[in-house]
Protein backbone atom coordinates (compact mmCIF):
# COMPACT_ATOMS: atom_id res chain seq x y z
CA UNK A 1 0.00 0.00 0.00
CA UNK A 2 1.69 3.19 -1.01
CA UNK A 3 1.91 6.14 1.70
CA UNK A 4 1.01 9.72 1.49
CA UNK A 5 3.43 12.62 1.16
CA UNK A 6 2.62 14.00 4.55
CA UNK A 7 3.98 10.57 5.94
CA UNK A 8 7.19 10.71 3.49
CA UNK A 9 7.67 14.20 4.74
CA UNK A 10 7.12 13.17 8.79
CA UNK A 11 9.70 10.23 8.41
CA UNK A 12 11.94 12.22 6.34
CA UNK A 13 12.67 14.70 9.88
CA UNK A 14 13.73 11.95 11.65
CA UNK A 15 16.89 12.69 9.17
CA UNK A 16 16.93 16.15 9.40
CA UNK A 17 15.24 16.56 5.87
CA UNK A 18 12.84 18.95 4.84
CA UNK A 19 10.03 18.44 2.31
CA UNK A 20 9.55 22.40 0.74
CA UNK A 21 7.50 24.00 -1.69
CA UNK A 22 9.05 23.46 -4.94
CA UNK A 23 7.30 24.65 -8.34
CA UNK A 24 6.08 23.42 -11.45
CA UNK A 25 5.14 20.14 -12.18
CA UNK A 26 6.75 19.19 -9.23
CA UNK A 27 5.12 21.04 -6.31
CA UNK A 28 7.10 19.52 -3.48
CA UNK A 29 10.61 18.48 -2.78
CA UNK A 30 12.85 16.68 0.12
CA UNK A 31 16.03 18.52 0.49
CA UNK A 32 18.92 18.44 2.63
CA UNK A 33 21.93 20.91 1.84
CA UNK A 34 22.47 20.27 -2.21
CA UNK A 35 20.74 17.21 -2.19
CA UNK A 36 16.91 17.09 -3.72
CA UNK A 37 14.45 14.63 -4.41
CA UNK A 38 11.17 16.18 -6.27
CA UNK A 39 7.68 14.85 -5.60
CA UNK A 40 5.28 15.18 -8.17
CA UNK A 41 2.33 15.54 -5.60
CA UNK A 42 -0.35 17.44 -7.28
CA UNK A 43 -3.08 16.26 -4.53
CA UNK A 44 -0.45 18.36 -2.26
CA UNK A 45 0.60 15.98 1.07
CA UNK A 46 -2.48 13.35 1.03
CA UNK A 47 -0.67 12.84 -2.43
CA UNK A 48 0.08 8.71 -2.89
CA UNK A 49 3.38 8.27 -3.05
CA UNK A 50 4.65 4.66 -5.18
CA UNK A 51 7.10 2.34 -2.89
CA UNK A 52 9.04 2.65 -6.30
CA UNK A 53 10.65 5.93 -4.68
CA UNK A 54 11.67 4.81 -1.56
CA UNK A 55 15.13 2.97 -2.72
CA UNK A 56 15.92 5.64 -4.30
CA UNK A 57 14.95 8.43 -1.89
CA UNK A 58 16.41 6.27 0.69
CA UNK A 59 19.74 6.55 -1.18
CA UNK A 60 20.02 9.92 -1.98
CA UNK A 61 19.91 10.76 1.98
CA UNK A 62 21.61 8.01 3.16
CA UNK A 63 18.65 6.66 4.89
CA UNK A 64 18.85 2.36 5.60
CA UNK A 65 15.55 1.43 4.20
CA UNK A 66 14.28 -0.73 6.48
CA UNK A 67 14.49 2.43 8.92
CA UNK A 68 12.36 4.29 6.88
CA UNK A 69 10.11 1.75 5.86
CA UNK A 70 9.49 1.69 10.02
CA UNK A 71 9.23 5.08 10.29
CA UNK A 72 6.63 5.48 7.50
CA UNK A 73 4.61 3.11 9.34
CA UNK A 74 4.67 4.54 12.59
CA UNK B 1 28.17 24.72 -22.69
CA UNK B 2 28.05 21.46 -20.49
CA UNK B 3 25.35 18.41 -21.62
CA UNK B 4 24.74 15.52 -20.75
CA UNK B 5 23.05 12.32 -21.40
CA UNK B 6 20.42 10.63 -18.82
CA UNK B 7 19.24 7.10 -19.42
CA UNK B 8 15.11 6.83 -18.45
CA UNK B 9 13.39 4.19 -17.82
CA UNK B 10 9.40 4.60 -18.11
CA UNK B 11 7.47 1.78 -16.30
CA UNK B 12 3.61 1.28 -14.66
CA UNK B 13 3.44 2.02 -10.60
CA UNK B 14 3.72 -1.38 -8.73
CA UNK B 15 1.26 0.31 -6.02
CA UNK B 16 -0.72 2.85 -7.97
CA UNK B 17 -3.46 1.84 -10.35
CA UNK B 18 -2.99 3.91 -13.76
CA UNK B 19 0.12 5.72 -13.21
CA UNK B 20 3.06 5.02 -14.74
CA UNK B 21 7.10 6.06 -13.17
CA UNK B 22 9.85 7.32 -15.09
CA UNK B 23 13.14 6.47 -14.09
CA UNK B 24 16.29 8.43 -14.08
CA UNK B 25 18.77 6.03 -13.86
CA UNK B 26 21.96 8.49 -13.58
CA UNK B 27 20.52 10.33 -11.21
CA UNK B 28 18.79 8.00 -9.46
CA UNK B 29 15.68 10.07 -9.45
CA UNK B 30 11.57 9.62 -10.49
CA UNK B 31 8.70 11.21 -11.77
CA UNK B 32 5.13 10.21 -12.53
CA UNK B 33 2.24 10.79 -14.96
CA UNK B 34 -1.23 9.42 -15.48
CA UNK B 35 -0.22 8.12 -18.74
CA UNK B 36 3.05 7.02 -20.42
CA UNK B 37 3.32 10.20 -22.27
CA UNK B 38 2.35 12.32 -18.90
CA UNK B 39 5.77 10.65 -16.89
CA UNK B 40 7.92 11.08 -20.09
CA UNK B 41 6.84 14.81 -20.04
CA UNK B 42 7.56 15.00 -16.51
CA UNK B 43 11.02 13.64 -16.05
CA UNK B 44 13.02 16.50 -17.48
CA UNK B 45 11.51 19.03 -14.23
CA UNK B 46 12.53 16.57 -11.66
CA UNK B 47 16.12 16.15 -13.45
CA UNK B 48 16.35 19.68 -13.56
CA UNK B 49 15.76 20.12 -9.66
CA UNK B 50 18.06 17.63 -8.86
CA UNK B 51 21.06 18.79 -11.01
CA UNK B 52 20.32 22.25 -10.32
CA UNK B 53 19.91 22.09 -6.63
CA UNK B 54 23.34 19.99 -6.66
CA UNK B 55 25.17 22.34 -9.20
CA UNK B 56 24.20 25.52 -6.61
CA UNK B 57 25.62 23.44 -3.82
CA UNK B 58 28.84 23.11 -5.68
CA UNK B 59 28.17 18.78 -5.47
CA UNK B 60 28.42 16.34 -8.08
CA UNK B 61 24.94 15.99 -9.47
CA UNK B 62 26.03 12.35 -10.65
CA UNK B 63 26.96 11.00 -7.61
CA UNK B 64 23.51 9.16 -7.11
CA UNK B 65 23.21 6.92 -9.44
CA UNK B 66 20.58 3.57 -9.86
CA UNK B 67 21.46 0.65 -8.16
CA UNK B 68 23.16 -2.19 -10.47
CA UNK B 69 19.99 -4.29 -11.14
CA UNK B 70 17.96 -1.46 -12.42
CA UNK B 71 20.80 -0.84 -15.47
CA UNK B 72 20.90 -4.63 -16.24
CA UNK B 73 16.87 -4.05 -16.71
CA UNK B 74 17.54 -1.35 -18.89
CA UNK B 75 20.37 -3.39 -21.24
CA UNK B 76 17.70 -6.25 -21.23
CA UNK B 77 15.67 -3.51 -22.15
CA UNK B 78 17.63 -2.48 -24.91
CA UNK B 79 18.92 -5.80 -26.01
CA UNK B 80 15.41 -7.23 -26.64
CA UNK B 81 13.01 -4.43 -27.12
CA UNK B 82 11.90 -2.97 -30.60
CA UNK B 83 13.79 0.75 -31.39
CA UNK B 84 11.09 2.89 -31.88
CA UNK B 85 11.24 6.47 -33.55
CA UNK B 86 8.04 7.89 -32.30
CA UNK B 87 6.97 11.08 -30.06
CA UNK B 88 5.84 9.78 -26.40
CA UNK B 89 2.16 10.70 -27.00
CA UNK B 90 2.26 8.07 -29.78
CA UNK B 91 3.38 5.77 -27.27
CA UNK B 92 0.10 6.41 -25.45
CA UNK B 93 -2.25 4.79 -28.16
CA UNK B 94 -0.01 1.39 -27.43
CA UNK B 95 0.33 1.86 -23.70
CA UNK B 96 -1.70 -1.19 -22.81
CA UNK B 97 0.46 -3.70 -24.51
CA UNK B 98 3.77 -2.05 -23.20
CA UNK B 99 5.83 -3.24 -20.34
CA UNK B 100 8.95 -0.77 -20.42
CA UNK B 101 10.06 1.88 -22.12
CA UNK B 102 13.61 3.38 -23.00
CA UNK B 103 14.54 6.69 -24.17
CA UNK B 104 17.47 9.00 -23.52
CA UNK B 105 17.40 12.78 -22.42
CA UNK B 106 19.86 15.14 -23.39
CA UNK B 107 20.33 18.10 -20.66
CA UNK B 108 22.24 21.19 -20.99
CA UNK B 109 23.67 23.55 -18.72
CA UNK B 110 22.57 27.21 -19.52
CA UNK B 111 24.58 30.13 -18.12
CA UNK B 112 21.72 30.68 -15.83
CA UNK B 113 21.90 27.32 -14.96
CA UNK B 114 18.15 26.71 -16.11
CA UNK B 115 18.10 23.00 -17.83
CA UNK B 116 15.71 23.25 -20.75
CA UNK B 117 15.53 19.44 -22.42
CA UNK B 118 15.12 17.66 -25.56
CA UNK B 119 14.06 14.35 -26.09
CA UNK B 120 16.53 11.65 -27.87
CA UNK B 121 15.14 9.49 -29.80
CA UNK B 122 15.58 6.12 -29.98
CA UNK B 123 13.14 5.27 -27.25
CA UNK B 124 13.19 1.40 -27.18
CA UNK B 125 10.02 -0.54 -25.69
CA UNK B 126 9.19 -3.99 -24.69
CA UNK B 127 5.74 -5.50 -24.82
CA UNK B 128 3.73 -6.33 -21.83
CA UNK B 129 4.30 -10.52 -21.21
CA UNK B 130 1.32 -11.99 -22.59
CA UNK B 131 -0.93 -13.31 -19.62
Amino acid sequence: MPYRLTDYSRALRTWGIDVEACGGRHPFKAIRGGDSFPFKAHNGMRSEISDRYISALCERFGIDIAEFKKKLSE
Amino acid sequence: MKSWNFWIVVRRAPDIPGIWIAHCLDLNVLSEGESLSEAIESIPEAVAIVVGDALAAGIDPLRHRAPQHYWDDLNRLLRDGVPAGLPPDALDAQAATLEAVALQLRVTLQPAQQLPRAYEVPMFWSQQAAA
